[in-house]
């Protein structure tokens, strides 16, 4: 019966055995060589006699002795990174993906890292600071038709009416007479190094990366192009940059390519093509000289990036990098990265693939010394926001009770939430629980917050004193005016377990306070699409969770009254912006503006953003829940790998990764 | 015939306009779209303005009304402005920003090249989209920025059809005996055998046979020192010792590469095609044994065997035609789950990321082809019912 | 007459007429019983169903030690033990908890319902729609087949992602007054897997119904004056049957793991109502270390899929017009 199956899989081995004896044949190794050789010609030209000498490079087919190996040959040390996605590019301005990100670091050098909540430089010489001089702050006359910063935070060209601050912080309307305004300037010093086809890194390289980053084409947020007076070279390694008056940039040390992002552009490879064509070209996205550790050598689509080492590389006399090649993997199904991890075919597995839900298992690989795997809390944190004010006629007393005007509401659903049991169970205690909008060991981080704690009886006690009680005995409150059950949805992306189990719990949690919680789930391009379609961005939600992905800086501009999301007609902030809360509170608006306008190092910006922190703990627009865990792993012989909570890559060393 | 069909071909064509405008429209449909989750940074200098985010727009034709987009889909762009030209530039969509005219409509590339491919260099991407009567399939939105979509397709469509021939015709050569015998001893302990295992095979998930497979054959053998099989991919990056490509001395890249890769995704794809086929099988074969022919062949005095062979089972192959023909844009369209689980970068994968990922060119060139390949199967379906049943006739 | 006198002819009259046809229902019913693996597994499908339904009345009223609350609590879906998180079996939980600490069993039988009201009435539905347009399209050819069938080919081109989310987000809100909210959503599903799901047997059935259509006892069937329809009706649809049986049977586990698919991706039954399919999806994380949880949910799919085949068997058999009881 079972003969026909039992047929064919012989007939298979059979087949497979044939291949593999024809495959193990000994083969004749020839090779294409190109010859280059001076010959000399004797040519009639205009019926003169000419003798020409030329350069012939001819093609030859040469068989290849096949020589004994010597005896001493270098270790060829190999890594290879697993990622979950394939970069869409690599062309610095042409995306942002982690995956990206991770391959761009081999081959670039970036001018900064982001290391434990401050910034490095890597690139440049020295980060320029106002103490040490390489960054001034200079007092200009500013006359009708300059472009200058308005007291309003947007570039705008000086005339008749227009509001500006002056250099004394006051705020003037032009009426033609010329106003002192103060003006930045910092100077930035290049470390020399080349590019990996040899040309050496100057300044016009830089340059030029500024005016890619400039140009309208390309698809990048013009915020600091826009507020740049002029970026000019001073020198061969050194670049200078100038914001417009009366914008003082808190990140000025950042403007080593201003607008743009952490790689320079070869100006001698890339000038021949236009933004828009730099956007596609082929051996800008899919090979790019860069001046990193490592050069592209082949990219397998689908499957892999190859990369060898940079013979060129600046740093090359100190043996860097030690890996003679890396290859970046792309592998979406987490179980088979770990199988790949497991079975020694993956050397890293990057925080994109790997996932919290494999901690268990990852904890149990350590023990038995296959793998080491990395938890780190960064600064992204998980959040549900209260749809405070809503857009139209979705709330707010007309769709239905506006529960969450009053604060206390607010304050009384993050008591009763179980914020500590969820990063217990879901995170498998490896995170905390967060209070505001940046993590406790931030530099910026304020004493005086209001951390509320996990206390169901006050919370009932705050819900009962606004006035919800429950009439009716089925556990669910009511709102006394109208007698509707306090009953609300909420929202966020799917198929995303984190987020189901997180939701789940809260939900659980808002039984005890008797909160009639919904949930739904959303794919995350409905859930995040712009207003006023999107649910959450277009106001139209009750609970919605979600995660910013927040950096070094505190994002307190998050949730300023400008940037509530409506049509700018109504005054709104336009459907592009931020805060999709509604919720709007002139005191922290004054001190974040405050903060946003002054720089690193002066008590104005820590107090200010300090105070916009106290603020915003005690009037819970949102409800903090904990900070997101990366997760990846690697194996045992990997050297010098590590996860850092503010740097997004955790490949961003990899010129220094070694392997034993 | 020839008549039948020229008419078949006229309608042919038809479904597939139709279904592609179709689904156009669904695309632009769908809540969200490409340009949702853009502005997801909490950093001020990193969020996009309104003019960023229209420049986007520009660049991927989605300031674009739909009809619009649909028939620079079909027929390219370089037409666009004087077409606007033509009848006065209206604004349709409000998204005329830059110029006020229809070259707005073009993607930058296009407008700067002065909105026509004269002169381009021919090495390099040509600046106006051509559409697909030009055979230009477009260029990848958000999967491969920039890299043309029939360079993506053909990268992957290789390893889609190697695996989903094999699979197809494993599973056909081993459900149809396997079906026959199933039916000839119905109730008897192979046939119990198979029902269970067909049904086992259908109440677990994909990807649950899959990493098991994986797991076992991949991580298990090796912690128990037994040659051990690899866990996806198609060719070798690295060769790790003890593994079966160790041990047979494999040279990644090689036709043997990729054999060894293929064994653990077609075992677990042809067992499952084998589960639905083989029952198909029994069926017929059960239907076709109780005709009154089969009767009087036996009472002919016709050995079993020929009864079975020669006049059963041609009868009892109708049905499978059916489910089998479909096996053509299968063939072309790849297994999701099983490329992801086995991390298989064939065109099943394709498709899956790119919808998830709003990279509509690659989307409609897959949902293209495949309507193609869909309707040519059922024709080569309807023909192959004539051939096995000479009383089936088509007026 | 007198009493006397046995009238012969009279009794034999009667004798003749007590042979009442019997309507065509029992008949199959009468077969159907005969066929003794149909009949054990309709019992035992019944028996799956009556778990389903009253083991959670049951176990509602029964009561366990809720670790994190630290009290007897009611069995329950929902209630969450998160000191107790994917348990092994013991004697408060038969099957052990889940990620979250519930119970595995109730949630299992409360599941149930969900996925086999969904998974039941999706797969008679669309058979019977496919069955019947397809011996249409078979029957009558020409036009009425071309249009079909191109409508068909469109069907099955259209990608079925984009379409679901279109669909949800217009179907987000929709609520069935006297039902729960989940039911609705259940209804749902099924209006759209029903829709876009026919299409599978509707080419079986037309196959059959091709190679039926030239043969003789159509054309008898026409001779006595039969109407189209009834000829659909009484030979097409009966013949047609076997494949379309088996393309169900197969179909039941199908729809349940495509259900829960559409749900992982937010469409449908969403968390933390329980379908076996979205029990099976939780564990596509947990195959490293605890690949056996999927068996619960996948043994139960076994069973109805298993037992669903069988009674497919028996029916075939039942409704076979050549057979004579």
């Amino acid at each position: 019966m079972f003969q026909n199956k039992r047929l064919v899989l012989t007939a298979l081995f059979a087949l497979v055995g044939a291949i593999i004896l024809v495959a193990c044949q000994p083969q004749v190794v020839t090779e294409t060589v190109e010859v280059t050789r001076v010959v000399t010609e004797t040519v009639v030209e205009e019926g003169q006699t000419v003798e020409v000498t030329r350069v012939v490079t001819e093609t030859e087919e040469v068989v290849v002795e096949v020589t004994a190996e010597p005896e001493m040959a270098p270790v060829s040390k190999d890594l290879v990174v697993c990622m979950a996605q394939e970069p869409a590019t690599l062309y610095p301005a042409g995306g942002s993906m982690l995956a990206q990100s991770a391959v761009m670091h081999a081959i670039w050098t970036d001018q900064y890292s982001s290391l434990s909540y401050d910034y490095q430089p890597v690139g440049i010489a020295k980060l320029p600071s106002l103490a040490d001089g390489d960054a001034v702050v200079n007092e200009v006359e500013v006359n009708a038709g300059d472009t200058v910063l308005g007291a309003d935070g947007e570039p705008v060209t000086l005339e008749e009416g227009v509001e500006v601050t002056n250099a004394a912080g006051e705020t003037v309307a032009f009426d033609g007479t010329p106003v002192m305004m103060k003006q930045m300037t910092v100077d930035f010093e290049i470390v020399a190094r080349n590019w990996s086809d040899g040309e050496p890194v100057t300044s016009a390289d830089y340059v030029y990366t500024y005016s890619v980053y400039a140009d309208p084409d390309t698809p990048a947020s013009k915020f600091t192009v826009d507020r740049t007076a002029a970026f000019e070279a001073t020198g061969d390694l050194g670049v200078r940059w100038t914001g417009i008056p009366g914008y003082l940039d808190s990140t000025y040390f950042l403007n080593a390519i201003p607008g743009g992002a952490n790689q320079i552009f070869p100006e001698h490879a890339w000038s021949q093509y236009s933004a828009a064509e730099l956007l596609e070209a082929e051996d800008v996205s899919r090979s790019p000289i860069g001046d990193g550790a490592f050069v592209v050598s082949e990219w397998v689509a689908g499957d892999s990036i190859r990369l060898v080492r940079n013979d060129n590389y600046y740093r090359a006399s100190e043996g860097l990098p030690y890996l003679s090649s890396v290859t970046y993997k792309f592998i979406p199904d987490t179980n088979q990265m770990v199988a790949q991890l497991l079975s020694g075919q993956c050397d890293i597995g990057t925080q994109d693939g790997m996932d919290v839900g494999q901690s268990p298992f990852l904890i149990e690989a350590q023990n038995n010394g296959l793998l080491t795997p990395y938890f780190q809390t960064g600064t992204v944190f998980e959040h549900i926001d209260f749809g405070i004010n809503s857009y139209g006629d979705y709330g707010d007393g007309v769709g239905r009770p506006d529960w969450f005007e009053d604060v206390r509401v607010r304050q009384a659903m993050t008591m009763c939430t179980d914020r500590q049991s969820m990063v217990d169970n879901i995170l498998y205690g490896k995170s905390e629980v967060i209070h505001t909008y940046i993590p406790s060991v931030h530099p910026l981080y304020p004493d005086g917050l209001t951390e509320w704690p996990y206390d169901v009886e006050q919370a009932n006690a705050l819900l009962d004193e606004v006035g919800y009680v429950d009439s009716d005995g089925d556990g669910i409150r009511e709102d006394s005016a109208t007698g509707a059950p306090f009953h609300v949805t909420l929202g966020t992306t799917s198929g995303n377990e984190m987020r189901q189990q997180l939701t789940q719990i809260f939900k659980e949690n808002m039984l005890q306070c008797g909160i009639d919680v919904e949930l739904y789930y959303l794919a995350s391009s409905e859930w995040f699409a712009d207003g006023p379609d999107g649910p959450l961005f277009g106001r139209r939600f009750d609970l919605g969770e979600f995660a910013w992905l927040t950096g070094v800086e505190p994002s307190c501009g998050l949730y300023l009254s400008s940037a509530i999301t409506g049509p700018i007609e109504e005054g709104f902030g336009g459907w592009g912006e931020s805060n999709e809360t509604g919720w709007s509170n002139a005191d922290y608006d004054a001190v974040c503006n405050a903060a946003a306008s002054s720089l690193p190092g002066t008590p104005e910006y820590e107090d200010n953003h300090k105070e916009a922190q106290r603020i915003f703990s005690q009037e819970v627009p949102v409800i903090p829940l904990f900070l997101r865990l990366k997760v990846a792993a690697a194996r045992t012989n990997v050297v010098n790998f590590g996860v850092d909570p503010t740097q997004n890559s955790e490949l961003y060393n990899i010129y220094e990764l070694d392997l034993q | 015939m020839t008549n039948y069909l020229i008419r078949r071909g006229f309608q042919m064509i038809i479904v597939v306009i139709v279904a592609t405008m179709a689904i156009y429209g669904l695309l632009n449909a769908v809540p969200g779209g490409p340009l949702s989750g853009l502005n997801l940074s909490g950093n001020q200098k990193d969020r996009l303005s309104a003019q960023d985010i229209a420049r986007i727009e520009a660049t991927l034709g989605l300031n674009r009304p739909v009809w619009m987009a649909y028939l620079t889909w079909v027929g390219g762009e370089d037409w666009v402005d004087e077409l606007g030209n033509l009848v006065g530039n209206p604004d349709l969509n409000g998204k005329l920003l830059f110029t006020g005219t229809w070259s707005d409509y073009q993607s930058p590339t296009c407008q700067q090249a002065g909105g026509s491919n004269a002169g381009a260099d021919p090495d390099r991407l040509m600046p106006c989209n051509r559409g697909i009567i030009r055979w230009d399939w477009g260029e990848s939105w958000s999967l491969a920025r920039g890299q043309s979509v029939s360079n993506i397709i053909q990268s992957r469509v290789g390893n889609t059809i190697i695996l989903m021939t094999i699979v197809s015709i494993l599973s056909i050569v081993i459900a149809v005996p396997i079906g026959i015998i199933s039916a000839v001893r119905q109730y008897s302990a192979l046939d119990y055998a198979v029902t269970t295992f067909s049904f086992f095979g259908i109440a677990m998930p994909v990807f649950w046979f899959g990493l098991l497979l994986i797991i076992l054959f991949g991580v298990k053998f090796q912690q128990w020192g037994f040659p051990y099989f690899p866990t996806g991919d198609v060719f070798t990056t690295r060769v790790t010792p003890g593994s079966i490509q160790d041990i047979l001395s494999v040279t990644p890249g090689t036709v043997t590469d990729r054999i060894v890769h293929l064994i653990l995704p077609v075992t677990m794809l042809s067992l499952f095609s084998l589960a639905g086929w083989s029952r198909f099988m029994r069926s017929s074969m059960l239907e076709v044994l109780r005709q009154d022919y089969v009767r009087t062949a036996r009472a002919k005095g016709l050995t079993e065997r020929i009864v079975i062979m020669k006049h059963a089972t041609r009868n009892a192959l109708i049905p499978l035609i059916t489910i089998v023909v479909f096996q053509i844009p299968d063939i072309f369209g790849g297994a999701i789950v099983t490329e992801t689980i086995f991390n298989y970068p064939g065109m099943g994968r394709l498709f899956i990321d790119a919808l998830n990922r709003d990279d509509w060119p690659i989307v409609m060139a897959y949902l293209f082809i495949s309507a193609i390949l869909v309707v040519i199967a059922t024709l080569v379906g309807d023909i192959l019912y004539t051939i096995v049943d000479p009383r089936i006739r088509f007026d | 007459m007198s009493v006397a006198e046995i009238d012969i002819k009279a009794l034999e009259a009667e004798a003749l007429l007590t042979d009442k046809p019997e309507a065509l229902i029992v008949t199959y019913w009468k077969r159907l019983r005969r066929h003794k693996l149909a009949t054990f597994s309709l019992i035992m499908l019944g028996a799956v169903i009556l778990l389903m339904i009253a083991g959670p009345i049951i176990m509602s009223r029964q009561t366990y030690y809720n670790i994190s609350k630290n009290e007897e609590t009611l069995y329950a879906r929902d209630t969450q033990d998160l000191a107790n998180r994917n348990a092994a079996p013991s004697a408060d939980h038969w099957l052990g908890t889940d990620e979250l600490g519930r119970d595995v069993l109730f949630r299992l039988l409360v599941a149930g319902r969900l996925s086999l009201f969904i998974a039941f009435t999706v797969v008679f539905v669309r058979e019977t729609v496919g069955i019947f347009i397809g011996a249409l399209s078979g029957y009558f050819g020409g036009w009425v087949d071309s249009f079909i069938q191109r409508a068909v080919e469109f069907i099955i081109i259209l990608p079925l992602l984009p379409l679901l989310l279109t669909l949800s987000s217009l179907l987000r809100g929709v609520q069935i007054n006297f039902l729960p909210p989940e039911w609705s959503q259940a209804v749902v599903i099924i209006i759209i897997l029903s829709l876009f799901g026919w299409t599978g047997a509707a080419r079986l059935s037309r196959g059959m119904a091709l190679s039926l259509r030239n043969q003789e006892f159509t054309e008898a069937s026409k001779a006595l004056g039969m109407s189209d329809l009834q000829i659909i009706a009484r030979h097409m649809v009966p013949n047609t049957l076997p494949p379309v049986i088996v393309n169900a049977t197969l179909g039941l586990g199908g729809v349940i793991l495509l259900e829960s698919a559409l749900s992982f991706l937010g469409f449908g039954i969403q968390q933390p109502v329980a379908t076996w399919g979205n029990m099976l999806q939780d564990v596509q994380k947990d195959m490293f270390t605890a690949p056996w949880k999927a068996l619960y949910p996948g043994f139960m799919i076994f069973i109805t899929s298993l037992c669903f085949n069988y009674i497919g068997d028996g029916l075939r058999d039942a409704l076979d017009p050549r057979l004579k009881l």
